[in-house]
């Protein structure tokens, strides 16, 4: 019985293994792809919404930076401050008595806090055909909306657009070089493969645009959810429409530069993963068509995955302790080789596509198998306990905010 | 940065050398002539693609070598030692050949960038004092913005030249030397578009300008050569029925 656990154990890893490396090799050919900046005829208008809460350490380089957007058509920035308490509302203010287009709002009292409920107020305060988010550390690049709208209009039957995040403090230490190199591997390459190979794109946080009546038809964020952009992403393809990938389309943002910090932001972004992976196992539409993907992906990655690492492991500590094992014959050091191989090509062509390729960061990416990658366990198994433990004593997950730095501005 | 890229270029192919032997040494015989056939083929296209291209053919290879591992180990520990370290090899040989053309390639593209610069740069045409079309283009713009305030007329002459190749050179250097010297050096201008055109900027002037040039120019080289229908024709133009942007008439100039 055992050996047969493991039989399929291994086959599933390496099923996983052919499906990561043909992403990989989409995503680096979409890349490659050039970019359409013909103009339009006309231009929708775009309301672009940040939602906003203790930002004085950085509002200002995120208005510095939205204040050069280049549009054609009509745009406006709306602040969508959610009660801070530090100077967030005097920096915002004294941006919009500059500018025209740039408008301050002060969220009222929320039954829920968090992002999603401040992000349905802002589609309520405002008019737009499309409307935009960008988080309050963001600096998006002046092209930026311009090129998502030029995406999504052009783009049939699209919802929006889904640009591509930068960190901005990559050079700042390790830690955050790590995660400058995840976001480019699957921000970049495993989103523009999965577009290129399935049409499948997903909203991130920041740097997205979707059409006002796809979001009204949607019924607005979801406030319950924690990770909104992937909860949405679900929603918006079962409805048929599609979020083609622009990687033409560019923020910086900062990255947690303590462990402890990130280690609090991914643990909300899991057990807002978690949120979703339960709601898809009850909702039929959520396994229709192109959505099939992000689900199938989120089963595969949170549910199935886990189990059968945690056996594997299981496995490897009774074989050291020498509690007598079947012996399988199966090339188990390839597979363990081949996933080491696969790891290091997505990480090697996002260098490649980035043009990062130094020989400090082949180093970091070497490691980060070893230490990054593994981090990812600790993080899941911590957000389960959460949300577990959430749902037994019906006590609803808190909205943590991501501590920000001083002072990253791009050049 | 010459020097540096030599020495970059001689460091990459002397490591790929030591990996490429390192592979044939422990390729088992099965597989000798598979590694050596990937590495003759990828080297081969890398002539025809570009950097990006390129580095998705390679990674292709790579993963495709690497998951066939999979079918072929006879699943000792030995075995699998060995297509790995094989594999390790072959994949450091096919990065070699891409990391060096991309090196390559991108110096071609920095070289190719700094020649534009420098044409951009260069005032006149070879040793003559006729303009290299960007100094006459940006000097017939200023030009044109005093003439307009003032109100005055600017003309343009298109000399168009007919040669045997035997005396090409010569005919070229002389009427080149002849325009020069019929103009009025401080206030005109002169460029050579290709192997038969030269165009001619005359300042605050009209059709009587014109002529005094042409004819002077005319009589000059009926002295010097030794034809009877002389191998030079012209055209003119009011300048603003000119396209100094591509330097030729615009479409239908009654000239």
């Amino acid at each position: 019985m055992m050996v047969y656990v493991l039989v399929i154990i291994m086959a599933f890893f390496w099923c996983m293994l052919v499906y990561y490396s043909v992403l990989t090799i989409a995503g680096v050919y979409r890349r490659q792809k050039k970019l359409d900046d013909t103009p339009l005829e006309s231009y929708p208008s775009v309301a672009v919404l940040v939602p906003c809460y203790n930002e004085g350490l950085v509002l200002n380089d995120t208005l510095d930076a939205l204040s050069q957007l280049k549009y054609p058509g009509e745009l406006n920035v709306y602040i969508l401050d959610d009660q801070s308490s530090d100077n967030t509302k005097e920096i915002a203010e004294a941006f919009q008595w500059r500018f025209s287009h740039i408008h301050y709002l002060l969220v009222p009292e929320m039954e829920i806090k968090g992002k999603s409920s401040v992000l349905n107020y802002g589609l309520q305060s405002t008019k737009s055909d499309y409307f935009c988010v960008f988080d309050g550390d963001n600096q998006p690049e002046p092209e930026s909306v311009l090129r998502l709208v030029h995406a999504a209009e052009k783009t049939k039957k699209a919802a929006g657009a889904v640009g591509y995040v930068k960190t901005i403090n990559a050079e700042k230490n390790i830690l955050t070089r790590m995660i400058a190199l995840e976001f480019q591997v699957f921000q970049l390459l495993m989103q523009s493969g999965r577009y290129q190979l399935f049409k499948a794109g997903a909203l991130a946080g920041t740097n997205m645009l979707l059409r006002r009546e796809v979001i009204e038809e949607a019924g607005g964020y979801d406030p319950k959810a924690l990770a909104e952009d992937a909860e949405l992403t679900v929603r918006v393809s079962s409805l048929g429409y599609l979020l083609p990938v622009v990687h033409h389309a560019r923020t910086w943002e900062q990255e947690p530069e303590q462990l402890k910090t990130l280690i609090k932001q991914r643990t909300r972004w899991l057990t807002g993963n978690l949120y979703l992976l339960e709601k898809s196992l009850y909702t039929f539409k959520f396994w229709k068509g192109r959505t099939f993907v992000h689900s199938l992906q989120h089963i595969l990655t949170y549910l199935v995955f886990i189990f059968f690492l945690a056996f594997s492991n299981i496995w490897f500590i009774l074989g050291l302790i020498g509690y007598p094992l079947p012996s399988v014959n199966t090339p188990l050091l390839v597979l363990w080789f081949l996933s080491y191989v696969v790891y290091s090509a997505q990480i090697a062509s996002a260098m490649v596509l980035e043009d990062t390729l130094t020989p400090k960061n082949v180093g970091v990416g070497v490691l980060m198998y070893f230490t990054y990658a593994q981090l990812f366990l600790i993080m899941l198994f911590k957000s389960m306990i959460q949300y577990i433990s959430g749902r037994l004593f019906k006590k609803q997950t808190k909205w943590d905010k991501t501590k920000r730095y001083k002072k990253d501005r791009l050049q | 940065m010459i020097k540096n890229f030599q020495k970059s270029i001689s460091l990459l192919f002397i490591i790929f050398v030591i990996v490429a032997v390192g592979l044939f040494h422990y390729s088992t015989d099965t597989f000798l002539s598979l590694n050596m056939w990937l590495i003759i083929i990828i080297s081969i296209i890398s002539i025809f693609l570009t950097w990006r291209q390129l580095f998705l053919v390679v990674l292709t290879t790579i993963l495709i070598v690497g998951f066939s591992i999979f079918f072929i180990t006879d699943q000792t520990l030995g075995n699998q030692f060995d297509l790995i370290g094989e594999h390790v090899l072959l994949s450091a040989s096919l990065l070699l050949i891409w990391v060096m053309a991309t090196v390559l390639k991108r110096m071609e593209i920095v070289l190719q960038h700094q020649r534009e610069t420098i044409n951009k740069l260069e005032k006149y045409q070879g040793s003559t004092e006729i303009l290299s079309n960007d100094e006459f283009k940006s000097r017939v713009k200023l030009i044109t913005k005093a003439t307009d305030r003032r109100g005055a007329k600017n003309m343009v002459i298109e000399f168009s030249v007919s040669t045997v190749k035997t005396t090409e050179k010569a005919l070229h250097a002389y009427i080149a030397e002849t325009i020069l010297k019929t103009i009025r050096q401080e206030y005109d201008l002169v460029t050579k578009t290709d192997q038969q055109h030269y165009i001619v900027f005359l300042q605050d002037t009209n059709e009587i300008g014109v002529e005094k040039v042409t004819e002077r120019f005319f009589q000059t080289i009926r002295h010097h050569l030794n034809e009877i229908k002389l191998p030079v024709t012209y055209k003119y133009y009011e300048a603003t029925n000119y396209d100094f942007d591509l330097l030729a008439p615009r479409e239908g100039d009654p000239s």
